[in-house]
């Protein structure tokens, strides 16, 4: 049974920037509120047309749950408008998309602003367990020598924070680090660090040039900068013109500092951004008269064991491809997200490996290619960053516009999931 | 006369005494009403059974609107005016000294008389609505408080925060009164009768009483600061605050400031003598006069739709601005600022950015001002955007274009909107100086298109002018007065001839100043001579604020438009054609603005001085000086004869509203009473005597208009009876 197309009406995101840098003091709702204003100007409808604002969001900021809610209201919706945040770690960008399309399927909604929000800047550093406890009987303490007792318990130790951006990206089933699994990976592909560098000069060396073309000009709305607010962000922060593979060969590894090969150069920048799109079934938008600026055609979810799961996209693409009948020659270009270079490589690998194919994902055949002229054209979120919660979206919205750029009419946008899991989307121009 | 206050019994010993204007949509004190309120006093003190009062309001969100305006405006005679405020004062002692326990029950505003009351009670409580706000505005009408608030509100809250609250005439909400300890308790308004009663049930309680005032106790420095010899330091600062903001021209605040300074230390008794005589001096003033008329006028505009009223007005949200400039940028950001989302079109990013620097400017000072939280401060910049494209405006209701001020361009903006907004969205203008019917022609719905001009800074300026075009529907007219109070400002309806009202009566203004300079005047003693007239800046330290090119620009523009009587002195041309001398943004204008100069007077710019003395040469003017009310009348009185010729071809629905524009668009000081309530007092035949000697002196410019002779003539008519 196919499903009923989704329309990308129109989308935009933020300029990504660098967590700690230029937009440390946006919070996640801020940078959210930017793009879904934008969005809903360029689309021209009135508010009263929107259903529903779904959103997905990694680390919610902690004030503002249901993060989504902000944003509509930030960016000035009106209040009868309902908003949900949706979480699928790396692929809640995706996700929101998703559960909107679902939703719209099901007769529930008809429009939704879709996308994702996330600040790493400011996710943050908590108390470790020995200081709650510490606060916890301080606050118990009644009498004064209980007071007294509670407070000679203090340790210095205590001061040492728990740092939430580290723990938010430690899958605790496997009890890695996301980059840990990336080096899974290299064993398993053998692929060597100069691989990698190669692969992330690539990913710079394309961003500049994406950059210079001004091929992300229509995708970005500037966002006022502060802390003075009078000049515009525009352009994201990543992509380094002068990156050199000796740089890069520089590096110490970041995660297993003795024998890995995974760097904060060959990895995906921790990032601020943010990305909206506007979205409604094919049906509505001819109803409507809309021009949208694609379609997603169909998409799925896969699962894996969580120490592996950069393979994400090898399985989740397979099960499109099973759903679909599409075969990946039918897709003219691929955005693969580059958590980490590896990932990239060892996606590359198991898609043409027969063996991989047949063991791993049922298939009869390998995948086939994915070759460099059709993969990540503009370079990706080793040099554009990964601000976790937004990049689904972004993959969705870059690849739309760089399909239409080339006159071309499918695509593949497809992510690995902390926690072992892939998505892909099928993207249609047409 | 119907009655005004109702006695009812509570609960055993607690009465209410509730006050209900008769006739009126809010309470206020006025004869009638106070002498009846005596007389129940009188008959309570006589009644054993009462143990606690509780005076309140029976109108909804009004607990005392004050006094009756209307019996101040009448007062001739110092005198009785003091015997007012003595009988006053004489009837809210009595509730002072009552025999029983007295608590004021505030829901809703209590102002004036109504709070000076309320402080004569021994208790005071307060809902927590909204609507609740206390204050003494009296200084606002040029007089000070006449029934004991001088004297009751120190005592009561303290020297500082008194002065805060009677020298500016500001109210305050329930949280601020019950932190200044102004009122002792509040309540939710849903739940406030039974909260009250059972306070007030209370009261009875000795204990209760001794526990509440000593709430009241204030810290000893507060107490300290109101005594010899602090308290001289707490004066002479607020009098150099006061001399900073009003520059001595207000009478009032430093009439109040000196009252209490000289009365907080001694007795009740003396201190409400004193206020009382100070009272009446003040409240036959013409001042006091002109601010109670503005007052009314500013009442009058308020409820003014601009249109007739049936005619129904629509609800604006989703706002356009085109243009980036200082206007349009001051425009979407005040739009942002009252919460509606705006979308701000220009050319390019950079003019984009230009009109950023703006906003942030003025956003960021308005986050000062309102102490807005960074969340707070973030949404307002969310909710505007920036486009070099008109894809997506079919979802606007109203756009403001405030592109440069050239015909042509306007028109192709007009055009391109129309492509894309909907049927009923409005185009408004913000052109200074272009007629309304002129762009409105050709438009594919001239319906839709008004002109609606802020005034720059458009944060500060409160005046909008609303100018309608001959094809203008009157809901279109409505919505755009209705959208301008909603941001807050006074709209006011003028007809479109060149330079509309406001531009049309200043630019003489300009125009004679610089025919001064040209005959030898010199600039500091024609902008000092007219700073002390009231003006809050000399024309010339004004028009370098400006900017000499955004300032001479309507020059040029009315004077092709009304030719001879608006030719511009030479001076201006030579200026405007230099790209150096613009001002204060190019560093150096009539005067030199160095970044180093912190002093007041800025030195004049020789090289302005050089120019003049070469037209001289040119013009073969031998320079002179003039008297000081010579420049006075020469700059003043131009401006009236213009606003006579403006009302004689009705470009303002009235004087009224002409004197409320000059005030709000142009600074003219309000204790004047506007421009041609100036003339009216000064007489108009003077007015017209001294436009006629001008005329022969110096230009035919001068020349009365029609209504102003005809004003003089009537004038002189009820003089001779």
């Amino acid at each position: 049974m196919t499903r009923k197309r989704l329309a990308v009406i129109t989308g935009v995101r933020t300029p990504f920037c660098k967590a700690g840098t230029v937009f440390k003091d946006y919070d996640a709702d801020d940078l959210g509120a930017f793009a879904l204003r934008e969005t809903l100007e360029r689309s021209g409808l009135p508010d009263h047309y929107i259903d529903e604002v779904v959103l997905g969001c990694v680390a919610q900021p902690v004030d503002k749950m249901n993060v989504a809610r902000i944003v509509a209201l930030k960016a000035g919706l009106p209040y009868s408008i309902p908003a949900v945040t949706v979480h699928r770690n790396c692929a809640s960008g995706m996700e929101s998309i998703s559960y909107a399309w679902n939703k719209m399927l099901s007769g529930e909604i008809r429009i939704a602003l879709v996308g994702g929000t996330e600040s790493m800047s400011n996710i943050p550093l908590l108390f470790n367990k020995e200081a709650v406890d510490f606060f916890a009987q301080l606050q118990k303490a009644k009498t004064f020598s209980d007071r007294l007792k509670a407070l000679f318990s203090f340790r210095p130790s205590m001061l040492n924070p728990r740092i939430g951006l580290m723990e938010g990206l430690t899958d605790p089933h496997c009890g890695m680090i996301m980059g840990l699994t990336a080096e899974v990976l290299v064993r398993e592909f053998k692929i060597s660090r100069q691989e990698q560098d190669e692969y992330a000069l690539l990913s710079h060396q394309r961003a500049v040039q994406a950059q210079k073309e001004g091929k992300f000009k229509d995708e970005i709305v500037p966002v006022p900068l502060p802390p003075h607010y009078d000049t515009f962000q525009s352009d994201d922060v990543g992509p380094r013109e002068n990156q050199s593979l000796e740089a890069l060969a520089k590096l110490k590894p970041f995660f297993d500092k003795k024998n890995g090969t995974v760097t904060a150069g060959n990895a995906s920048q921790v990032t601020d951004g943010a990305c909206m799109l506007l979205v409604t079934l094919e049906s509505k938008a001819r109803e409507l008269g809309l021009s949208p600026l694609g379609y997603i055609r169909d998409s799925a979810f896969a699962g894996l064991e969580p120490h592996r799961m950069g393979l994400g996209p090898a399985f989740a693409t397979a099960c499109l491809m099973q759903k679909s009948g599409l075969s990946l020659s039918d897709f003219q270009l691929v955005e693969l997200n580059e958590a980490f270079a590896s990932v990239v490589l060892a996606n590359q690998r198991a898609f043409a490996s027969r063996d991989f194919c047949q063991r791993e994902l049922g298939l009869s055949e390998a995948m086939g290619e994915l070759s460099l002229e059709k993969l990540n054209v503009n370079g990706g979120a080793i040099a554009l960053g990964h601000p976790v919660g937004t990049t689904g979206a972004r993959l969705v919205l870059t690849l739309l516009y760089e399909l239409r750029r080339r006159g071309l009419q499918r695509g593949l946008a497809t992510l690995c999931i902390g926690g072992g899991q892939g998505a892909a989307f099928c993207v249609e121009v047409e | 006369m119907s009655q005004a206050w109702f006695l009812k019994e509570i609960d055993k010993g607690v009465f209410e005494l509730g006050f209900d204007t008769p006739e009126k949509k809010v309470n206020v004190l006025n004869s009638e009403t106070l002498s009846e309120f005596e007389k129940i006093l009188d008959e309570c003190y006589q009644d054993r059974s009462i143990e606690v009062l509780i005076i309140r309001s029976l109108k909804p969100n009004v607990f005392i609107a004050g006094a009756d305006i209307k019996e101040i405006e009448d007062l001739k005679d110092p005198r009785e005016a003091t015997d007012k405020a003595r009988a006053g004062q004489k009837i809210l002692q009595k509730i002072h000294k009552a025999p029983f326990v007295t608590l004021a029950a505030i829901d809703g505003v209590a102002l004036g008389g109504g709070l000076e009351l309320a402080l004569a009670c021994e208790f005071r409580v307060a809902s927590d609505s909204s609507r609740t706000q206390l204050g003494l505005p009296e200084v606002n009408l040029g007089i000070i408080p006449g029934f004991g608030g001088t004297q009751r509100l120190p005592r009561l809250i303290g020297l500082i925060p008194a002065l805060e609250i009677i020298l500016q005439g500001k109210s305050v909400d329930h949280q601020k009164a019950y932190r200044l300890k102004l009122i002792d308790d509040y309540f939710p308004q849903e739940f406030f009768e039974e909260k009250v009663y059972e306070w007030a049930g209370n009261l009875k309680n000795r204990s209760f009483r001794q526990k509440i005032l000593g709430k009241r106790k204030r810290p000893l420095f507060s107490r300290v600061l109101e005594k010899p010899p602090l308290d001289q330091i707490v004066y002479k600062k607020t009098r150099e605050q006061l001399d900073k903001k009003l520059k001595g021209f207000y009478p009032a605040p430093y009439k109040a400031l000196e009252v209490i300074r000289s009365t907080l230390n001694g007795s009740l008794e003396k201190g409400l003598e004193i206020e009382a005589i100070e009272f009446g001096k003040l409240a036959v003033t013409e001042i006091c006069k002109n601010l109670i008329r503005l007052f009314y006028i500013n009442e009058e505009l308020k409820k003014d739709p601009g249109v007739p009223e049936d005619v129904p007005s629509r609800q604006v949200k989703e706002m356009g601005v085109v243009g980036a400039g200082v206007m349009g940028a001051g425009i979407a950001q005040l739009f942002a600022y009252y919460d509606k989302p705006v979308r701000v079109k220009e050319i390019d990013r950079n003019a984009l950015e230009r009109g950023l620097k703006w906003v942030s400017q003025y956003l960021t000072k308005a986050r000062q001002r309102k102490r807005w939280s960074l969340y707070e401060f973030h949404r307002k910049l969310a909710l505007m955007s920036y486009t070099t494209s008109f894809e997506g405006w079919q979802r606007k209701d109203f756009v403001v274009e405030a592109v440069i001020e050239d015909f042509e361009i306007k028109k192709r903006v007009y055009q391109e909107l129309e492509e894309v907004l909907g049927p009923s969205a409005i185009i408004a203008t913000n052109t200074s100086s272009l007629p309304i019917q002129d762009l409105q022609e050709g438009l594919k719905v001239p319906e839709r298109f008004i002109g609606m001009h802020f005034f720059n800074p458009v944060p500060l300026m409160p005046l909008v002018e609303v100018i309608p075009g001959p094809r203008t529907s009157p809901e279109v007219i409505a919505t755009t007065v209705q959208l301008a109070k909603e941001l807050k400002k006074t709209p006011i309806l003028v007809k479109s001839v060149p330079g509309f009202l406001v531009n049309r009566i200043l630019v003489p203004y300009f125009i004679e100043a610089g025919h001064l300079i040209t005959e030898g005047e010199s600039i500091e003693r024609v902008d000092q001579v007219l700073l002390q007239f009231g003006m809050p800046m000399g024309p010339f330290t004004l028009l370098d604020e400006v900017g000499l090119d955004v300032g001479t620009k309507v020059l040029f523009v009315l004077e092709k438009a009304y030719g001879e009587r608006m030719k511009a002195p030479q001076i201006y041309r030579v200026l405007s054609e230099d790209r150096e001398l613009l001002g204060k943004k190019t560093g150096k204008g009539f005067y030199l603005h160095e970044k180093s100069q912190k002093s007041r007077q800025k030195p004049i710019n020789p090289e302005v001085l050089n120019k003049i003395s070469k037209i001289q040469r040119e013009l073969g003017i031998s320079p002179t000086r003039f008297a000081p009310d010579i420049i006075r009348d020469r700059c003043i009185l131009i401006m009236v004869n213009e606003a006579f010729r403006c009302l004689e071809e009705g470009v303002v629905k009235n004087e009224r509203y002409l004197d409320m524009a000059m005030i709000m668009g142009t600074g003219f000081p309000a204790w004047r009473g506007g421009l041609v309530q100036y003339a009216r007092l000064r007489g108009f035949s003077d007015v017209v005597k001294t436009l006629r000697t001008f005329a022969e002196r110096y230009g035919e410019r001068f020349q009365p208009a029609n209504l102003l002779v005809e004003e003089a003539r009537k004038e002189e008519m009820e003089r001779n009876g």
